[in-house]
């Protein structure tokens, strides 16, 4: 037998000759179809007489040519190259040897997958689609190949178009039905002709491109851990316009099965890369958080601060900053976005930003919050809210401050502990909201105990909370410490209370003293 | 979270069951319940937490935000049965005047009759 390699317009491909008479025009009946001007509707054929392989031009207008020169009946063999119009068609043996050796040896593409991971290649998928698919239009001889592979939804998704000799097609479409047909059913669709009177119909969009066969497979791994069921996470589909590759189906088959295996491989590493560049820049994200915010302690003449802040997943919703005056006043803040994570780790970056513009400022504290909130209220996120405590430590001891809707800070006196409300509702809700100012004297040895509710309603493996009454007798505990010992007493008896229970919500506490 | 529905009168009530927070992909079950009925041209509702054990800031959001949709649209929203717990957390971020709160039903039903 033989094979011919055609190359004209739309590239090269290889038609397996499997039975003569065989015929060659631009007619959709003839064996091999050629769309080309300068082809006759039925411009020659191949037919054999006695053992012996011959070319017969069919009366065409632009005539046969075997190797350069013009026939009318020639005899071939492997080597010889055919002209008809401007395609050109070169004879080969039909080698089954070379047939065998263009299955790809998936031992190496796992080798090579071996190698890419090794590489932490994150294009492994992708490299591996190419292989799969180029040796899958090998075997075939199609002309086109299509991976489709599914999504998590479980819609099929495109994932890569070749076509014959290493072409990426960017715009190439497979059949709309038989992809989904043959994901949802699990079995082989082959069309041996889309023009049958019965595909022509269903297929119109394929078949204007001269289209005629279609083969498409699912791509199926077994799972072992669920009882050698199998799963199918795509389809392999492969067209042509020709006939003559479908002999191949068994190979195929073979390699769908190994395709299926490796591409399912290469995914799972590519989701493991691509979660550890997303837990790569979340640390980034949280270095950069951690940035945002002013050192953890602070002292001058007449104030010292100390403050922790611990996100519970890696970036957070608190923040506390301070903002030493130039009139030797301090203002400070804490602050906690309602949600966690990323999401209302931005929208603190948002709120710092809003609070560190209002520091310059002499306004009294409820006239910051008053002004933060209309902020936010301008970007509202829906059902996102701030709650915050602001407060200026002025030098003659006076401590005014504004609560919106913040856990009540602890003032702790000689004559006992004090809890800071005065201020009104959460920030970023309504427009309309109305802050109040508090004002408390503060003397010296006076200590403020600002803290969000990550720190009150931090639980144990028993699943109660560290609330308000154990958080107060903490402090009373350390009483007489630096503002950084009461701090590292909180730090401590959290973690004491907490135990093994993992944090659910971010904790943050900022205490100041007043020398 | 599952929330189930009951009318009485004019009055939707909602029943929710399970803990009121921001679903994996920030959906907003309750907020969204909350807006299709404003769109059925429902205006009075009652939310009964008498199922909800417990609320954290997220959800807290939600319910704001569910109360806030029904007020821009001329409707009114009532919470009844709230734990303790939820009035503690509404009492600290100075909510608890900002919802109209009830300890039964039938306290909620009557105040929408006398137009309060």
């Amino acid at each position: 037998m033989f094979r011919l390699v055609v190359t004209d317009a739309s590239g090269r491909r290889a038609v397996t000759v499997e039975q003569l008479p065989f015929s060659i025009g631009r007619g959709s009946d003839n064996q091999l179809q050629l769309t080309d001007g300068q082809v006759s509707r039925r411009h020659a054929e191949l037919v054999e007489e006695a053992g012996q392989w011959k070319i017969r031009d069919c009366a065409s207008r632009f005539g046969v040519f075997v190797n350069d020169a013009r026939v009318l009946e020639a005899n071939l063999q492997p080597g010889d190259r055919i002209r008809v119009g401007q395609s050109e068609i070169r004879v080969e043996e039909n080698d089954p040897q070379t047939a065998a050796s263009s299955t790809v040896d998936f031992r190496q593409m796992n080798a090579l997958l071996a190698g890419l991971r090794a590489l932490g290649s994150s294009q492994v998928l992708d490299e591996v689609l190419v292989i799969v698919l180029d040796s899958a239009l090998d075997v075939a001889g199609a002309e086109r190949g299509f991976i489709l592979l599914a999504q998590p939804s479980g819609a099929l998704k495109l994932r890569l178009a070749r076509a014959r000799g290493g072409v990426t097609l960017t715009s190439a479409q497979t059949s709309q039905r038989i992809p989904d047909e043959v994901y949802a059913t699990g079995t082989d669709k082959i069309v041996t002709d889309l023009l049958d009177d019965s595909h022509a119909l269903l297929h119109a969009g394929t078949v204007a491109l001269g289209i005629r066969h279609v083969l498409c497979t699912p791509l199926r791994v077994l799972q072992h851990a669920a009882g050698g069921s199998e799963r199918r996470i795509g389809v392999l589909y492969l067209d042509s316009r020709e006939r003559g590759y479908l002999q191949n189906v068994g190979t195929l088959h073979a390699l769908a099965t190994e395709a299926a295996v490796v591409i399912e491989n290469a995914r799972l590493y590519q989701e493991v890369v691509e979660r550890e560049r997303a837990a790569q820049e979340l640390r980034i994200a949280a270095q950069i958080q951690q940035a945002l915010l002013p050192p953890p302690t602070y002292s001058d003449d007449l104030h010292e601060l100390a403050a922790f802040t611990t996100p519970c997943r890696a970036v957070g919703g608190d923040l506390f900053d301070y903002f030493p005056r130039d009139d030797g006043a301090l203002t400070f803040t804490v602050a906690d976005v309602a949600g966690k994570g990323t999401s209302a780790a931005l929208l603190t970056a948002v709120v710092q930003g809003l609070f560190t513009a209002e520091a310059e400022t002499a306004d009294a504290p409820a006239e910051v919050l008053s002004r933060v909130n209309r902020s936010l209220c301008r970007r509202s996120v829906a059902s996102r809210f701030v709650t915050a405590f602001y407060g200026k430590l002025s030098t003659d001891g006076t401590l005014s401050y504004c609560n919106a809707g913040h856990n009540a800070p602890f003032l702790l006196t000689a004559r006992g502990p004090l809890r800071l409300d005065e201020g009104g509702t959460v920030l970023g809700l309504f427009d309309t909201g109305f802050y109040e100012n508090g004002c408390v004297q503060v003397a010296s040895g006076d200590v403020l105990v600002m803290f969000s509710d990550g720190v009150t309603e931090a639980t144990n493996v028993q699943g109660e909370e560290f609330g308000d009454e154990r958080l107060g007798s903490c402090l009373e505990q350390s009483r007489g410490r630096t503002a950084a010992g009461i701090v590292a007493e909180i730090q401590r008896a959290l973690s004491e209370f907490c135990g093994a229970a993992a944090a659910t919500d971010d904790a943050t506490v900022m205490v100041v003293a007043a020398r | 979270m599952t929330i189930t529905e009951r009318t009485a009168g004019n009055i939707r009530i909602l029943d929710v069951i399970g803990s009121i927070t921001i679903g994996p992909a920030g959906t907003e079950l309750l907020a969204d319940k909350v807006r299709s009925l404003l769109q059925q041209g429902q205006r009075q509702l009652i939310v009964n937490l008498a199922g909800v054990a417990y609320m954290d800031s997220a959800g807290l959001g939600e319910l704001v935000h569910a109360y806030a949709t029904t007020t821009r649209q001329g409707g009114s929203l009532k919470l009844v049965n709230a734990t303790v717990r939820l009035r503690d957390l509404l009492t600290i971020t100075k909510l608890a005047t900002v919802f109209d709160l009830y300890d039964s039903e039938n306290a909620a039903i009557a105040s929408f009759a006398s137009g309060v």
